[in-house]
């Protein structure tokens, strides 16, 4: 299969290949002394991104449609919006320390897709042809995006008070822009509020389409039982940061908590009994 | 004493101390009051829709109205974060709960998959039916009353507060509008023959019963057309999946261009007689480097015994559709065993477009005409009618949903003023904050 898709589709492999790189660089910018790794991991992702980018254009042309329809079309833009999502937090909080997480994001949802390999590029049905139908998925997968970093945040602030070697890395600041400590509280929340915004946004559009395709704008299928249940928790979180003892290592639960309610939401839905009645499961 | 026991002790002096857990305990109380109260309510309930709503505006009234009458602290906990995240943590555990059960299924079912005893839990305890249940109303109805109060609680609005007005307005507007469609909605099928016939009924959804619910007009399709994709020539690549076949790799007919496949080895395509049937001239190779031409006809896949290709005798499928090849000899093996068939074939011409030419007539024979298709309803006097099915049997009948819905324009409303109160809240307020600091 590896050689397949080598030959065959070699921007796939190309883009691998760089999301690679800069995972092994972001890691080593974690302990390296000069600033030129996590300046090489930088433009690592930036190449990667750009791939990525170029990868979802070619797919979109190929198709004649937006690239969102079969579960592998959506991993390759999840990658995308994840290392996009990165290279955002990493410019506007001076930070390479998500870097890695993301690079290995992005990478795992490209092996998967891989796994989850298209035989062929399917038409849209009728039901997909909406004017709804490209910004409702692309603002739920930069929402999953944003979710995924808020919870690798929360993930890394949990960790950083149990181990001690994930403190110190979060130390170094050779590899990283850092000029100040890292406030992953803060990171976290600025990436899930970012998140959530855009749940919100994707809910209603969703809604929105459902009720100009067949007349009801929820139905409890579970895919919308799901995003609910996501936007639920996410909005339990944004409301308990405003009491002083639910920010920091409690609210980072949640924020967890929350993600795996959206990679459920996203992946899991194979696995309910109502899955064969809807209109939402991946078929490929 | 341990210095570990002397750490529990701070970490239970440092929780007893804290702050919140009165409000905690009070919002774990009162939604469990609620849930409480729907499963009280359940037997006397009758299910749908409309009982779903009763229980949930009931439930919102008799919340505000208890609130009002606590004293100040205790009503301030259903409103205060504590006790609203708990009500958000109910309800998404009930849709969990909800999720986890099939839904809408007869009785038999439940029995049958989960069993006599799990089955008549779930039946009684309406987790077949559990997003219009009376526990998960009255859920709701105590969401819709910490809304309402926590609103009354910050009033009145004012620029610095109000993302936070505009998402609960939002919020109680979509409810509201919810309540309207649960209780009063009509939905139905409408299932007419091109050229002609019509249909002044619609077989209803509760709360008709299933009765007829009068159009007011007649409803017309004049035409029925379905529109597909174009049904071009590809090269299949299937491999063996448990006992049947899997496409694994597609490839489009381009002369000359080398192909790889998934499971090693490859093929050139040369060239495509027209036919009948229609034929390509391939060149295959194996991972050794060997080479062989061979000809892939429709209807005639070609078996590729273990990395080598190798030319099976295979049973023609005497169709040009996507269907798996049929196996050599009947018995789901090629020549040599093989796993992997390459096959020239049709794409499937799936359905691109369902279009359907409607009018409405009415009694003085005023008419309305308008094209249906998915995505593009069409509105007449109240009536939505929404193309959702057709008959592959027969090509002129076409199927519609009719829906007239007074409470959909609410939550459409609802929703537009939740998103906009949301972004304001992140968004604009700590702008504005910050500002002002």
């Amino acid at each position: 299969m590896l050689r397949y898709v080598l030959v065959e589709h070699p921007l796939f492999a190309a883009t691998s290949a760089a999301y690679a790189l800069a995972f092994l660089a972001y890691a080593a910018a974690w302990r390296a002394r000069r600033p030129i790794v996590g300046r090489i991991a930088t433009v690592c992702m930036i190449a990667a991104v750009h791939a990525n980018a170029l990868l979802v254009a070619n797919r979109w042309i190929e198709a004649g449609r937006a690239p969102l329809k079969s579960l592998y079309e959506t991993l390759v833009v999840a990658a995308l919006t994840i290392a996009a999502a990165a290279l955002v937090i990493e410019r506007l909080h001076r930070t390479r320390v998500f870097g890695a997480l993301a690079a290995a994001g992005s990478l795992g949802s490209l092996a998967y897709a891989m796994a989850r390999w298209d035989a062929e590029i399917v038409r849209l049905p009728p039901a997909l042809q909406s004017g709804w139908f490209v910004p409702h998925v692309t603002v739920y997968f930069v929402g999953y995006g944003a979710t995924f970093l808020g919870a690798a945040a929360s993930a890394l602030l949990v960790l950083s008070s149990r181990s001690l070697t994930v403190a110190r890395a979060l130390e170094v600041r050779a590899g990283s822009m850092l000029t100040a400590p890292l406030d992953l509280d803060r990171i976290s929340h600025q990436a899930v509020r970012f998140g959530f915004a855009l749940l919100t946004v994707g809910l209603l559009m969703g809604s929105a389409w459902a009720h100009g395709a067949w007349g009801d704008y929820w139905a409890w299928d579970p895919k919308e039982t799901w995003s609910l249940i996501s936007w639920l928790v996410f909005a339990a979180y944004l409301h308990l940061r405003r009491v002083a003892w639910w920010r920091g290592e409690r609210a980072a639960w949640i924020a967890i908590a929350g993600f795996a309610a959206v990679a459920f939401t996203y992946l899991g839905m194979e696995i309910l009994p109502s899955a064969e009645q809807s209109a939402h499961v991946y078929t490929g | 004493m341990t210095p570990e026991r002397q750490l529990a002790e701070v970490e239970l002096a440092a929780a007893s101390a804290d702050p919140t857990a009165r409000r905690w305990r009070n919002g774990v109380a009162a939604t469990a009051v609620a849930a409480g109260l729907g499963a009280v309510l359940q037997p006397f309930v009758p299910r749908g829709n409309a009982g779903a709503a009763a229980v949930g505006a009931g439930s919102t009234l008799l919340f505000i109205a208890v609130a009002a009458a606590m004293p100040g602290r205790a009503r301030r906990s259903l409103v205060q974060q504590e006790g609203f995240a708990v009500v958000l943590a109910a309800i998404a555990v009930a849709s969990i709960a909800g999720s986890l059960v099939a839904q809408g299924q007869a009785p038999g079912f439940y029995l049958g998959t989960y069993g006599d005893v799990v089955g008549r839990l779930i039946l009684g305890a309406r987790l077949d039916d559990a997003f219009h249940s009376p526990w998960f109303s009255s859920l709701a109805g105590i969401f819709c009353a910490a809304v309402v109060l926590s609103a009354l609680q910050r009033w009145p609005p004012s620029l610095r507060n109000l993302g936070f007005h505009l998402t609960h307005l939002g919020l109680l507007v979509a409810l509201a509008g919810a309540a309207l469609s649960a209780a009063f909605a009509v939905r139905g099928r409408v299932e007419l023959r091109a050229g002609g016939e019509d249909a002044r009924f619609v077989h209803a959804d509760p709360p008709g019963h299933g009765q007829p619910a009068a159009l007011g007009f007649a409803l017309r399709l004049e035409r029925f057309d379905v529109e597909r994709y174009g049904s071009e020539l590809r090269i299949g690549c299937y491999e063996r999946a448990g006992e049947g076949w899997r496409l694994r790799a597609t490839f489009d007919p381009e002369p000359g261009v080398r192909h790889r496949l998934p499971r090693g080895g490859g093929f050139v395509f040369r060239a495509l007689s027209p036919g009948p049937p229609p034929a390509a001239s391939v060149v295959l190779s194996g991972p050794d480097g060997s080479e062989r031409d061979e000809i892939l006809a429709v209807g005639a896949p070609l078996a590729l015994a273990g990395d080598t290709p190798s030319r099976s005798d295979p049973v023609p499928s005497g169709s040009a559709s996507p269907s798996p090849p049929a196996p050599a000899g009947g018995e789901g093996r090629g020549e040599g065993g093989a796993d992997v068939f390459l096959v020239l074939e049709k794409r499937p011409d799936d359905v691109k477009v369902f279009r359907s030419q409607v009018s409405a007539v009415e009694a003085d024979g005023t008419k309305e005409s308008a094209t249906v298709e998915v995505n593009a309803p069409f509105r007449h006097r109240g009536w939505t009618f929404y193309q959702t099915s057709w008959d592959p049997r027969d090509s002129r009948v076409s199927g519609f949903q009719a829906v007239r819905d007074p409470g959909a324009f609410w939550v459409l409303l609802g929703f537009a003023v939740i998103a906009s109160g949301v972004i304001h809240v992140l968004y604009v307020e700590p702008r504005l904050r910050a500002t002002r600091e």
